[in-house]
């Protein structure tokens, strides 16, 4: 088996690469999670990211309005989604399930309406390669963490900043105090439903930008049907594996990152498996994560209850 | 001539469904540096009173004026930005934060500041009277304890009008006496306090106003000074009750051992005595009170009949038992919400919970609606559960019924054990005196009860024999002719009496 030091750089690179969408949309559900919102529609919302960012790309071959376009869509969806949800107080995984069917359908429609499927994509290095200087030429760690998308160094700068928010601020407080004890918030005169509508305008913002990651910086700037390919309930399972931390979904969002990076490269470093069982193990790992939700009590614990004033 | 009324409602009316008001047509004053006492059974529309000012609900007619300023309270937000502060019953706070985060979140931005260190809280809290550690996570906390953050959030938040929703059914006497210190202190300071109880004592200890509200209507509204215990109470209920009178028991003396524990040991935690070699027996056919300040052991005694823990040492007898040891027990937990009732089960599921898998109501792992339907409603006439009909779900009922159907389902059981909790918490008169008198005849027709609480009225009036719990240790047993003195005396680690 060939585990010299450039498969392994070559390995980690790719799982770096591959987390960062799963890091994007985890950070993103993080906020919505500890707002008391479980957001299952975090795979529509990545999809319509996805394509509003390719859709932006073609129309003004900028890479940079594409990513833009791609966050507003996210954005855009997830304001439908938070009427639903925060607003008119919907069931929040019916409501979610229900918008990612729409979402795969509505964009498989508008890409054929929409997308020029000959559309050469013009060079996406300004969003897709940032060398750091001196370090990128690290042995091992040095393509992997140093030679990456900006965007991805944008998510680990928000990861950070989400930690000390959510730790240290007012606002941090608000939302896991939503999360947490709605009531107790509405009684300290905070607008649950506002906070829980802000949380998820977050989560599609973060969305977008994973989504258009997906596509531009991923894929070269092309659009397929069903793009996310499960990633954003793969985000979902991040957050519950990183305990609703957002330092651990860094961890947790390369690790994701490997398994989905060992369906490409396992078979070029000798992996004797499978290349079906590799395509699974992502799936495999998010499954786990989804039973440890039900032990233990760290997870906020409002999440998936809709708020309503006054019930005892 | 007194001062103007700082708040006065106007002739408001309420109805959550048309045609039934909760609240009709009452016009209340309150005053700055008045302990305003508002009296009245369950369901007679105190807490839609209150909800009212607190702007959980908008009256159907009628307004608030504010220092003789016509305000509308959209929501708590508007109230709290009008200096209203309100201590719920059912505490609103977030019980996985701090005391310190909850406390930072009810808190206006000029009071931020100062709440950012924790020593600066702990001496904020006990400026106010009320010792409390502010790294304490609040789920970890006694309800006392709990309740200590809410009044805290009030203080902190400058209100110069303080609502209180039954404020005192959790607390032990000499908690109540520290409660109301705080509440003179309080007023004196220049607020407005309204409390909403139906302990008659409290009220003619500590209030100088009381407004008597019954089926949605106003009695009376006047000072306390002059007026009789006996008025309220007839004003309350609506006719004459005896609420001194010790329960009879049957005479008959008690039978053999229903329950024995033995030198029973239990880890102490941070907010419990724990349990230390504690020994009991309860007898068919009367009623043992466990009287004691809370946190010394009562929790502890009642998850180890209920079967809910295991004693770390010593043994748990019982006539009748489960495969596994427990005993057969009705019981009547503390917390009617969280473990007394299934709120959104039906009521017929929530009186047959116990039996809900045996037959005759489950057959193939089959429910048999029918056959529990028809027993349902026999408990429901028996026990006096006032719902439209047993298909209803408990969360909408008041309450008192809601603890008639805890009640009946622990009567039902098929076991001469029955455990109570603090069975008439955040109950009124009418309704706290129907679950003793039903405990009691349970007892007299050869039920074991045994009567945990933090009432020692109540415990005086019901039980044969009283046992006190100090520092989870049986400290000493009296009989029902005992003095309130005596017990008083043992409950706070005093000699024997």
């Amino acid at each position: 088996m060939p585990f010299d030091a450039i498969t392994v750089s070559l390995l980690l690179a790719a799982a770096v690469r591959l987390g960062a969408p799963i890091l994007l949309a985890a950070l993103g559900e993080l906020v919505s999670e500890r707002a008391g919102v479980l957001n299952i529609g975090l795979e529509g919302l990545m999809l319509f990211g996805a394509f509003g960012a390719v859709l932006g790309l073609q129309h003004s071959n900028d890479p940079v309005i594409g990513l833009l376009c791609g966050a507003g869509s996210g954005l855009a969806a997830a304001i439908m989604l938070g009427v639903a949800e925060a607003v008119l107080r919907a069931d929040q995984i019916v409501t979610g399930i229900g918008f990612n069917i729409l979402a795969v359908g509505a964009t498989s429609l508008l890409r054929q309406v929409a997308l020029n499927g000959s559309y050469n994509a013009p060079d996406l290095r300004a969003i897709s390669m940032l060398r750091i200087p001196g370090l990128d030429h690290l042995p091992i760690v040095g393509r992997a963490f140093f030679m990456q998308s900006p965007v991805l160094y944008a998510a680990v700068v928000v990861a950070v900043l989400l930690w000390l928010m959510l730790r240290f601020t007012r606002l941090g407080l608000i939302i896991r105090a939503v999360g947490e004890g709605a009531e107790a918030a509405d009684a300290a005169g905070i607008s649950v439903t506002l906070v829980r509508f802000g949380a998820m305008a977050f989560t599609g913002l973060c969305a977008g930008v994973a989504g258009s990651y997906l596509t531009l910086v991923a894929s070269g700037g092309v659009f397929v049907d069903d793009a996310i390919g499960g990633r954003g309930y793969l985000a979902v399972a991040v957050v519950i594996f990183s305990r609703w931390n957002p330092l651990w979904i860094l961890l947790a969002s390369v690790l994701f990152g490997f398994a989905d990076a060992l369906q490409y490269q396992g078979q070029e470093i000798g992996l004797d498996i499978s290349p079906s069982l590799l395509l699974m193990s992502p799936f495999v790992l998010a499954l786990v994560a989804w039973v440890l939700m039900g032990q233990g009590n760290a997870g906020p614990s409002e999440i998936g209850q809709p708020f309503v004033r006054g019930r005892k | 001539m007194k001062a103007k009324p700082f708040l006065a409602l106007t002739a408001v009316t309420k109805s959550f469904v048309p045609g039934f008001p909760v609240l009709q047509d009452v016009s209340l004053g309150f005053r700055k540096g008045e302990v305003h006492a508002i009296l009245g059974e369950n369901g007679a529309g105190k807490s839609t009173l209150l909800n009212i000012l607190f702007g959980m609900h908008q009256a159907d007619a009628g307004g608030i004026l504010l220092a003789g300023r016509e305000v509308v309270h959209h929501s708590p937000a508007d109230a709290i930005a009008n200096r209203i502060g309100m201590v719920h019953q059912h505490f609103k706070l977030v019980r996985s934060f701090t005391v310190a985060e909850n406390l930072r979140l009810a808190a206006p931005p000029a009071i931020r500041p100062s709440l950012r260190r924790h020593a600066d809280i702990a001496r904020l809290a006990k400026g106010f009277g009320l010792d409390i550690d502010p790294r304490a996570v609040v789920a970890s906390l006694p309800l006392s304890m709990q309740q200590r953050v809410e009044i805290l959030k009030a203080l902190i938040n400058q209100a110069e009008l303080i609502l209180f929703d039954e404020p005192t059914t959790i607390l032990n006497p000499a908690e109540i006496e520290a409660f109301y210190a705080v509440l003179r202190q309080i007023a004196a300071e220049g607020r407005a306090v309204v409390v909403v109880t139906h302990h008659l004592n409290e009220v003619i200890a500590h209030a100088q106003h009381a407004s008597v509200i019954r089926r949605g209507q106003l009695i009376s509204s006047g000072p306390v000074a002059g007026r009789a215990r006996e008025d309220f109470v007839r004003e309350m209920v609506g006719h004459e009750v005896d609420l001194s009178a010790p329960l009879p028991n049957s005479g008959l003396g008690r039978g053999a051992a229903e329950l024995s524990l033995r030198d029973v040991t239990l880890a102490p935690t941070p907010s419990s005595s724990g349990l230390k070699h504690m020994s009991l027996d309860v007898h068919a056919g009367e009623v043992v009170g466990i009287a004691g300040v809370e946190g010394n052991g009562q929790r502890e005694l009642f998850d180890i009949v209920a079967g809910l823990r295991r004693p770390d040492a010593g043994s748990v007898q019982a006539r009748r038992q489960h495969a596994d040891g427990r005993p057969v027990a009705g019981l009547v937990p503390e917390d009617r919400h969280q473990e007394g009732l299934v709120l959104d089960l039906p009521v017929s599921v929530n009186l047959l919970l116990n039996k809900i898998g045996e037959a005759p109501y489950a057959r193939g792992g089959r429910l048999m609606h029918g056959k529990i339907t028809a027993q349902a409603e026999r408990m429901r006439a028996d026990s006096d559960v006032r719902a439209r009909s047993v298909h209803v779900t408990p969360r909408i009922l008041s309450g008192g019924n809601q603890q008639k159907i805890v009640l009946a389902r622990a009567l039902n059981e098929d076991a001469a054990i029955v455990v109570v909790y603090q069975p008439t918490r955040g109950l009124d008169v009418a309704a706290s005196e129907e679950v003793l008198r039903r405990l009691r005849a349970a007892a007299n027709a050869g039920k074991a009860v045994l009567f945990i609480s933090s009432n020692l009225d109540e415990i005086m009036r019901i039980s044969d024999r009283i046992v006190i719990f100090y520092a989870g240790q049986a400290v000493g047993e009296v009989g029902r002719d005992a003095s309130r003195a005596a017990v008083g005396a043992l409950m706070t680690g005093g000699a024997h009496a």
